[in-house]
């Protein structure tokens, strides 16, 4: 299990898009072990989609992020749990102790479940494809897998 | 100011139409008044003791706050432009001023931060400017989708490109987007009608001329190819043009040189060429009605603009769209669009494609006082005949009832497919398939 938090400091950024570091933890018996980090791609978020896509990460948990970079997300398959907030610690804790139902206890003011992020562009209203089809070649990243 | 007294700080600052939130030295948020709530979408209660960059969202809370920069200098800063993220994905465009907070000693407490939703302005300002982006053309349609997907692709190569589609279908739109994804977007683009001037007049429009090239002409004129130099020109209803003149635009897209009407040399001119038409060019090449050459040159790239009627689920985003747009136009607080009003909408066959949508959500914004568009609001050629629909639902073959039905659900869902589904108790796949089927009967 490899998950990866977009990273502002050490918390978790206000948007994914605005990340400025990838922080990567695995999960041993419940706890979370760090693994390694990247700074995000300066080149924009279809940069670092394309990272995470190439890194074959099973999470990423970020902040808010716009209904376009969503979509992008989904297309290339990076499974995202998004519009969560706190400290990378408190974050990876809780989702080394519980999964997705512990860290869904940390989302971010206004963001209920159901709802957040799924509402007008997260059903790709106001963006199409594109940014999926403006994506550079893949990048990779050498980041320590833990088991 | 005796009035202060009786009336709290707390009532005033509700009765704002901007947002206004404060925030202690530790980021906490300590007051959201009621339209930083409305504009954000976070409930007062929820964003209280919050910090201010979980309630916010902005594309500035990391790493350049500005807050934090007048809290810095202790002076305020004002009309910032930025956007902030709303729950459901869309981004919001607004303007921010910020400043510290003082106690009577002059001691920084902490900061206090206004912000102003420009959403409004900026979708007025982009129909003035004509800055389309791909972001800017609404749909859900998955045929319309793959189109989309492929303009930055498109945009990038420089190619020629044909435009088919209806009337109303947004191929101009869909032109500037082009032309704004492209390395072409800081220069000009320029949009000709071919259909809309006659031959004569057409030529000295798109070329130029020269003074003393005919009666009149008391001085050089420089066409639309040379006014787009650099940038993009836009043949609209290039199935409309002489075919006098296509000759002269097929040597211009092979030889990049303009003839000006008087002029004894050429001009050379750097110009994509985007064009457009929703007649059928091949059968006029068949009928020699447009040249052959011309097609083949034009048909590098060719893209195909689904009508409206084709993508319903598209119709309740639109008007949406188009209600929103019409209540910054006029200053009105239209809601939206009744049920039933939704449901002949969705019943429509709309010939006029997106451009009639448009029109109908305009004229009953003139009738429509406020609340929802009601079905009176809806131009008479529409309603009754929606109405005789109505009142035979079973008429018409099974493909059609199935497709109307289908119509209907998504109506009363807002468009939302799944949704449709769920009422109807099929799949998605069968959903698309009914609405297929009634887009190739209407076709037959």
């Amino acid at each position: 299990m490899l998950i990866c938090l977009a990273c502002y400091g050490d918390r978790l950024a206000t948007l994914m898009e605005s990340a400025t570091e990838l922080r990567f933890y695995g999960v041993e018996q419940n706890v979370p072990v760090p693994s390694g980090t990247t700074p995000a791609p300066g080149t924009g978020v279809v940069a670092m989609i394309d990272l995470l896509a190439g890194l074959g990460i099973d999470v990423l948990i970020c902040g808010g992020l716009s209904g376009c970079t969503l979509a992008a997300l989904q297309q290339s398959g990076v499974p995202v749990v998004p519009w969560i907030g706190g400290t990378a610690e408190e974050v990876a804790t809780a989702w080394a102790a519980g999964g997705a139902e512990a860290v869904n206890r940390l989302r971010l003011p206004g963001c209920a479940l159901r709802g957040c992020g799924r509402g007008r562009a997260g059903h790709g209203h106001r963006c199409s494809p594109t940014r999926a089809a403006l994506r550079t070649p893949m990048q990779t990243a050498k980041v320590e897998k833990s088991s | 100011m005796s009035f202060l007294r009786d009336i709290s700080c707390e009532h005033i600052m509700d009765s704002l139409a901007d947002g206004v939130f404060t925030v202690d030295l530790d980021w906490n948020i300590t007051f959201f008044n009621r339209a930083a709530s409305a504009i954000t979408g976070v409930p007062r209660a929820e964003a209280l003791g919050r910090k201010c960059w979980e309630v916010f969202r902005s594309s500035i809370c990391d790493g350049a706050c500005a807050l934090k920069a007048a809290l810095k200098a202790g002076e305020s800063r004002s009309n910032r432009s930025l956007f902030f993220v709303k729950p459901d994905g869309s981004k919001v465009p607004i303007s921010i001023s910020a400043a510290p907070l003082r106690d009577r000693r002059g001691k920084i407490l902490g900061g206090v931060e206004t912000f102003r939703d420009l959403s409004a302005l900026m979708l007025m300002q982009k129909r003035l400017d004509g800055l389309y982006r791909v972001e800017d053309i609404l749909s859900k349609s998955p045929v319309f989708q793959r189109t989309l997907g492929i303009l930055p692709q498109i945009a990038a190569s420089g190619s020629t490109v044909l435009i088919l589609g209806e009337s109303g279908t947004g191929k101009e739109l869909v032109a500037r987007a082009i032309h704004n994804l492209s390395p072409r977007s800081g220069k000009p683009f320029v949009a000709v009608n071919c259909g809309a001037l006659p031959e004569n007049l057409l030529e000295s429009e798109l070329f130029g001329h020269k003074a003393g090239a005919f009666t009149d002409a008391k001085k050089d004129k420089p066409g639309r190819f040379q006014a787009a130099d650099g940038g993009t020109l836009f043949l609209d209803e290039i199935g409309d043009m002489p075919l006098p003149l296509q000759v002269k635009i097929l040597r211009v897209l092979q030889e990049r040189v303009i003839e000006p009407l008087g002029a004894v040399a050429g001009v050379p001119v750097n110009v994509r060429v985007i064009a457009a038409t929703n007649r059928e060019l091949e059968g006029m090449v068949a009928q020699q009605t447009f040249r052959s050459d011309l097609y083949y040159r034009l048909n590098v790239v060719r893209l195909a603009l689904p009508a409206l009627r084709e993508r319903p689920e598209d119709i309740p985003l639109l008007a949406e769209h188009f209600v929103a747009r019409q209540n910054a136009q006029h200053g009105k607080d239209i809601l939206g669009l009744a049920p039933e009003v939704l449901q002949r909408l969705m019943r429509h066959s709309f010939p006029g494609n997106v451009r009639e949508l448009e029109n109908i959500i305009e004229y009953a914004f003139i009738l429509c006082p406020g609340g929802f568009i009601r079905p009176e609001h809806l131009p008479e050629n529409l309603a009754p005949q929606e109405d005789a629909a109505q009142a035979a639902p079973l008429c018409g073959s099974l493909d059609e009832i199935k497709r109307r039905a289908a119509a209907d659900a998504l109506a009363r869902n807002n468009g939302r497919a799944m949704a449709a589904c769920r009422e109807l108790g099929v799949s998605k796949d069968t959903l698309r398939r009914i609405l297929g089927k009634g887009r190739q009967t209407q076709q037959d």
